[in-house]
């Protein structure tokens, strides 16, 4: 997990990869203005946020992930200043520091417990967290789950996503880019499959990706864990096993520490994208001195947002999206000085 | 003089047997040959089907570089494991050290920092591995828990502990001085972090064998009660044990952040097993009384080489750690095997 990286099954991808062109993501439009239109990358259907106020007297809880996840952080974030802007009380629920559903699960009771207007929800397991939430909504109480999902997400009012498989690949095209044309050969440092359905879909849009470019030798996949000792050993002997290696994509934060630990003590120069690192203050730094190449992203307090408008949509009866999905974003060194921009933990600090 | 000074050494004993064995018969005996053979093995095989890519100057100092902090724990955990304890509070200590290092790195300069910084932040490192030692002595000897549960409940408080001093978020504070200087740089073409963990396994081969402290160690774990009653300090001894090891974590965390510049708090719940994997492969008894630095060293490199040699020849490394397993059941069925005979005479 990366740390918290997600279980997710990840569905609602009508975007799909052709409609990736390597930048931006969905917008949340506030007030009356026009509906959203989700650019690439994300959903292409649209919704009306609601009017600034609408939501006054209203209480939501989110109960998100292990306190000081700063990706989890940084959802609440965008979730508590759309809640501010309707009005509405805005509570976090975090969960110990664990990843974990049995925490989770006697959190949600809590939460519910208090009586909320409504629930935001990022679960921690797809399948256990489905009893639960059914209960709190028989309870009159609606819930959006919110970055994760459920495998079954026939109770909740909305599940809004991210588009993991975007993130392989703008992965695939940068180094498609960077390559012009020349033979080389890139590598993967994810974690193994199955265990983490939201890295699956990062992987599989990184590799078949690839397919389209003749030039690119994709050399395989190396499986991670949490333990950065581990992750730099691995790919270290990727690094011994492929001196020329031009590219390597890390899916998770642990993978690229040690991508980047490996290849400083190689003095090597793959170009290493890390796979969505725009909440690891260590990855921002490294994209900033050029240790890295570049990384996948997701403007994850707009999906905190989108989150809550689809939670006070659904109270105030309006029309909800039901798989509303938030495209990737590829951020370069250059792309780092966007006015405005704010990255790494202080993403999380509200 | 106690008469604990006098207590022959675990390879004095040996001699006693027999008092002019001869060179081949002495490194018969050597209690490290099978894992030393073990190692030699999974070499062999890795030269002959990687060679091109396994049997390289630049692997060999990956190898040594990524196995170097290992040694560290392994060296401390040597002289726990032979004193008849067991520690499983590795990776909450230096989870702890490695957050309270970072959070001192920040307020003295951050990534900037310099000197002083790198001394204040060994000092903290240093000083909270030693704290949580201290404080598992202390809940083996004085409060008299079982070492087993005593460190698991470290573990947990100084895991927690570790989250609450940042709220759960890791910290990139490290100077980049001590990530160039001690992470990542090389002295005489062989990286810093090996010249140091070659130091600390010196030190610790010394102090075992060559010193009161460490015969006082073998003492302990062979019979804790005849150390006892042959004038041996046990408690006190024990509390040092522990507290010395909590400082090794804690050099440990240090040198986890020179090398990675990153805390990861929650990437050390294998610490303790890796630890104490190496030094059951290297031949220690997890019973106590038996072990060496070298073996433990010889213990370390096993999961090292598989994890690289695997990668190398594109073989999942998880298929290491099934190894590891293997290699582990047979070291200890071996040290059940020398117990058995040992009772036997």
């Amino acid at each position: 997990m990366r740390p918290a990286r997600r279980t997710m099954t990840v569905g609602g991808l009508a975007c799909a990869a052709a409609m990736i062109a390597g930048c931006s993501a969905a917008a949340v439009t506030h007030n009356s203005s026009p509906p959203a239109a989700h650019k690439p990358g994300g959903t292409s259907a649209v919704y009306t946020a609601p009017q600034a106020g609408s939501a006054k007297g209203k209480t939501f809880v989110y109960v998100a992930s292990a306190n000081g996840d700063t990706i989890y952080g940084a959802i609440a974030c965008g979730a508590k200043a759309e809640a501010e802007r309707l009005g509405a009380t805005y509570k976090l629920d975090t969960i110990g520091p664990t990843y974990a559903a049995p925490p989770q699960i006697s959190t949600l009771d809590a939460a519910e417990a208090t009586d909320p207007s409504g629930i935001l929800i990022s679960p921690m397991d797809p399948h256990a967290l489905y009893t639960p939430i059914s209960s709190v909504v028989s309870s009159g109480i609606p819930v959006v789950t919110v970055d994760n999902q459920l495998a079954n997400p026939d109770k909740v009012a909305s599940q809004v996503l991210v588009n993991n498989r975007a993130s392989g690949v703008l992965a695939a095209d940068y180094f498609a880019k960077r390559a012009a044309g020349r033979h080389v050969e890139v590598a993967l440092l994810t974690i193994p499959l199955g265990l983490d359905i939201a890295s699956d879909d990062e992987d599989n849009g990184f590799i078949d990706e690839l397919k389209k470019y003749p030039n690119i030798t994709y050399v395989g996949a190396t499986y991670e864990n949490v333990v950065l000792s581990d992750n730099v050993a691995g790919a270290s002997a990727v690094l011994a096993r492929y001196p020329n290696l031009f590219g390597i994509f890390g899916t998770q934060q642990f993978a690229d520490d040690g991508a980047v630990t490996a290849a400083a003590q190689l003095s090597a120069h793959p170009l290493i994208v890390a796979g969505y690192g725009g909440q690891d203050d260590a990855l921002v730094r490294d994209l900033r001195d050029g240790t890295i190449a570049a990384m996948t992203d997701f403007p994850l307090a707009t999906v905190g947002a989108m989150a809550i408008d689809q939670l006070a949509n659904k109270i105030e009866g309006k029309p909800v999206l039901k798989e509303p999905t938030v495209g990737a974003i590829l951020r370069t060194e250059a792309s780092l000085n966007q006015p405005g921009l704010v990255l790494g933990s202080k993403e999380a600090d509200c | 003089m106690t008469q604990a000074d006098i207590l022959p050494r675990p390879e004095d004993a040996e001699d006693l047997r027999d008092e002019h064995p001869g060179l081949l018969r002495r490194v018969a005996r050597l209690p490290e040959l099978g894992v030393l053979g073990g190692l030699a093995a999974i070499v062999a095989l890795f030269m002959a089907w990687q060679p091109d890519h396994f049997a390289t100057i630049e692997n060999l100092r990956n190898l040594l570089a990524n196995s170097s902090i290992l040694t560290v724990l392994a060296m401390a955990t040597t002289f726990v494991i032979i004193a008849g304890q067991i520690d499983l509070s590795i990776g909450g200590i230096i989870a702890f050290a490695e957050m309270a290092t970072a959070l001192t790195f920040r307020s003295l300069g951050g990534t900037a920092g310099g000197a002083g910084a790198l001394v204040a932040g060994l000092g903290v490192a240093l000083g909270s591995g030693l704290g949580w030692g201290g404080l598992n002595g202390v809940l083996v000897t004085r409060l008299k828990l079982p070492p087993f549960v005593a460190t698991l409940a470290t573990l947990g408080i100084a895991q927690g502990a570790a989250y609450v001093l940042n709220d759960g978020s890791d910290l990139a504070t490290v100077p980049i001085s001590l990530n160039t200087h001690v992470g990542l740089d090389n002295l005489a073409g062989v990286p810093v972090l090996v010249w140091l963990a070659a130091a600390i396994t010196l030190l610790a081969t010394y102090i075992l064998r060559r010193t009161r402290y460490g015969r006082h160690t073998y003492a302990i774990g062979s019979d804790a009660v005849a150390a006892e009653r042959a004038g041996i300090e046990v408690r006190r001894h024990v509390v040092t044990i522990y507290a010395i090891g909590g400082m090794a974590y804690g050099l440990a965390a240090y040198l986890n952040l020179a090398l990675y510049s990153t805390t990861a708090v929650a990437g050390h719940a294998s610490d303790a097993l890796n630890a104490i994997t190496a030094v059951a492969l290297g031949g220690a008894s997890l019973f106590g009384g038996i072990g060496t630095t070298l073996g433990s060293l010889i213990g370390v490199f096993i999961p090292g080489v598989l994890q690289n040699g695997l990668v190398i020849a594109s073989v999942q490394p998880f298929y290491a750690e099934m190894g590891t397993g293997v290699a582990l059941v047979l070291a200890l069925y071996a040290d059940r095997l020398r117990r058995s005979r040992d009772a036997s005479r």
